[in-house]
């Protein structure tokens, strides 16, 4: 640890006289202050490792259970047309086993992101991957997607922050000065990643509050046309003391848009929290909270909407910025205590078994990969193989390269993350209906546009993974007979 | 930002600062601009990268149809139309959405491979209409492809 660990006043590890440079003038001199204050200013260390950890863990099962099944479609009838024209001219057709495929390896590069201390360039990586996922076809419209490409490539710049570090002070005796100074949950960073992340969200629910402007949100066409049965019976019930159902329509687009402003400003600025303890400014990001959970939660339990995820990407960043530190911090204490105490477990288990250094990494590292190609094979989707291959190679490759450089232990942590990574993905791509959706689907597109012939045997591939195979069995009869017909 | 041993970021400091305080400016102003665009004269129906999740357009264009008709060649000059594509044998369910929302790459590209498949082909007229959208508010599109020029002409 450093003097860039700070508690909280001012960009952390930097001193006040420091922050404007000689060469700034008097008048700009308080506005470069201020400036800095912003960006590179003191934010709770457990914020940023907290939200890196728990939103790519949510990344890649959301690319595996929502993303994946959506796979067949991509160079179905021949045809595709990418978000951007220069990547049309570049790329070759999508195909099922590309968007299948890198779906996979998002997922998996995730997950080893989240369970190591990942660098720099894996995380720009999976911004990449992640980012060509939705933009090599328009099939891929989900605004959402885009939004999760900001959230990663912020994630690039967000610093590597260790969990022994945020969370063994107070196990550990305290020894020194420094320790004794710094009470848990206080830790401060400067990372304006964080704070351009945090901005960038305000942004994203101001122009959304703009759209409720529009005449058929205060018409209440568009809650209508979501769904929004739900609201009925509070119509009715106003109608029935003499509101008319258009003042209901406009009072509920204004309340939309009055709480999307209030939850922007939150986000502005909660990333100011941990510098200025201001009550005001505590009032705003718990009301700012509250009403982005409520807000996010009301929308998936009201409305039928198909957005995946979408809603728990948000309330995951709500509670991240949102949130006071202190409750942050118990809650990432409360996963670190076990998962050190079962470390230690297993690290004597090892120790007993006389596995230590090189030997013990070379037996992680073939076992790793072995279970990253037997995952891959399980999985019966296009583009599973190639990626299980792909990902067991670079773990190899990585972990000779670390052996060489005398680094057994990284090696061997990237080899337990991999394992697990790869285990995880198998687990829910593989034993969650997904492989059924996915085979069903490709089904009814094929028998949408004609293909009979084909679509049997995509329904017959689904049939092996399909929860109620005596339904299935029905349709596939029918289809038969119909395809008999037509040879007849 | 620069990083102090390996656990904890410390500001960046000097010219890194700099370099850094301008990137944040460039990509606050990319997410301000790009959705701007769209309020200050931009395709009405280009919502993409705008943050309109579920806005008045996408509304609209729910209740939006679609259709495309080949044309031929006649031996005497001219063209006659050799009957309507169904659009949802020949394309997936997402690419038909697209097209209803008069995408214009999607629709270029589509008549292009079309015209490219069967060489008998002299043109394609692509025909989106929204019958219950306020006038103005979703245009009615009628555009016709010209397979020998590759360009757009309104019939």
């Amino acid at each position: 640890m450093t003097d860039a660990v700070s508690r909280g006043k001012g960009p952390a590890g930097v001193r006040p006289e420091a922050m404007s440079g000689p060469a700034a003038g008097r008048l700009h001199a308080p506005l470069i202050a201020a400036w800095d204050h912003y960006w590179f200013g003191g934010i709770a260390a457990v914020r940023p490792y907290l939200l890196v950890k728990v939103l790519l863990c949510v990344l890649a099962f959301d690319g595996w259970l929502h993303r994946v099944p959506a796979g067949g479609q991509y160079g179905a009838g021949g045809f595709g047309v990418a978000h951007f024209q220069w990547l049309d001219a570049l790329q070759p057709l999508p195909s099922p086993g590309l968007y299948v495929g890198l779906m996979l390896a998002v997922g998996l590069l995730a997950l080893w992101c989240a369970f190591t201390n990942a660098g720099r360039w894996p995380r720009a990586l999976l911004a990449v991957l992640y980012t060509y996922a939705w933009a090599m076809s328009f099939q891929d419209g989900f605004q959402h997607h885009y939004f999760l490409s900001l959230v990663l490539m912020t994630f690039v710049f967000f610093p590597r922050l260790r969990a022994r570090d945020l969370f063994a002070i107070d196990a550990e005796p305290a020894v020194g000065r420094r320790r004794r100074a710094r009470p848990a949950g206080t830790l401060t960073v400067s990372s304006w990643g964080y704070a351009l992340l945090g901005v960038n969200i305000g942004i994203v629910y101001a122009y959304t509050a703009v759209t409720k402007w529009d005449t058929e949100w205060r018409a209440g066409g568009v809650l209508r046309g979501l769904g929004g049965a739900s609201l009925g019976p509070i119509a009715a019930w106003l109608a029935g003391v003499g509101v008319p159902p258009g003042m209901l329509w406009a009072m509920q687009g204004l309340g939309v848009f009055a709480l999307e402003c209030l939850i922007a400003a939150g986000f502005a600025l909660a990333v100011v929290l941990d510098q200025r303890r201001r009550p005001w400014l505590r009032t705003i990001t718990w009301l700012a909270f509250l009403g982005a959970v409520s807000f996010h939660v009301l929308t998936e339990v009201a409305l039928p909407l198909q957005i995946g995820w979408f809603s728990y990407y948000m309330i995951v960043l709500a509670c991240v910025y949102l949130l006071p530190s202190s409750l942050l911090w118990k809650l990432g204490a409360l996963v670190y205590r076990p998962a050190t105490r079962l470390a230690a477990v297993g690290q004597d288990a090892l120790g007993r078994a006389r596995l230590r250094g090189i030997g013990l990494t070379s037996v992680a590292v073939i076992g790793a990969a072995g279970v990253v190609v037997a995952s891959g094979r399980a999985l019966d989707l296009p583009g599973a193989q190639t990626v299980s291959v792909l990902a067991a190679s670079a773990l190899v490759a990585a972990s000779v390269i670390l052996l060489v450089r005398r680094r057994p232990q990284v090696a061997f942590r990237h080899a337990l993350a991999t394992g697990l990574a790869a285990v995880l993905m198998w687990a829910a791509a593989g034993r969650s209906g997904i492989l059924f959706l996915y085979h069903a689907r490709v089904g009814v597109d094929l028998q949408r546009r004609g293909d009979s012939s084909a679509a049997l045997g995509a329904f017959e591939r689904a049939r092996r993974y399909a929860p109620n195979a005596k339904a299935l069995d029905n349709y596939m009869a029918r289809l038969k007979r119909q395809l008999d017909r037509a040879e007849e | 930002m620069s990083v102090s041993g390996d656990a904890f970021a410390s500001p960046p400091a000097g010219p890194a600062r700099v370099i850094i305080s301008v990137f944040i400016i460039s990509w606050l102003l990319w997410q301000l601009a790009v959705p701007l665009s769209y309020y200050l004269g931009g395709d009405p129906e280009e919502e993409r990268f705008t943050w309109r999740m579920f806005s008045g357009v996408w509304l609209l264009h729910k209740n939006c149809s679609v259709s495309v008709t080949e044309f031929r060649s006649q031996p005497g000059g001219g063209t006659r139309p050799a009957g309507q594509i169904n659009l949802n044998r020949t394309l997936h369910r997402e690419w038909v959405y697209q097209l209803t929302k008069n995408r214009r790459s999607v629709v270029e590209k589509f008549l292009r491979t079309r015209c490219q498949g069967d060489p008998s082909l002299a043109a394609l007229e692509f025909v989106r209409a929204c019958p219950v959208a306020p006038p103005g508010r979703i245009p009615a599109v009628d555009l016709r492809f010209d397979c020998g020029t590759g360009a757009f002409t309104t019939p």
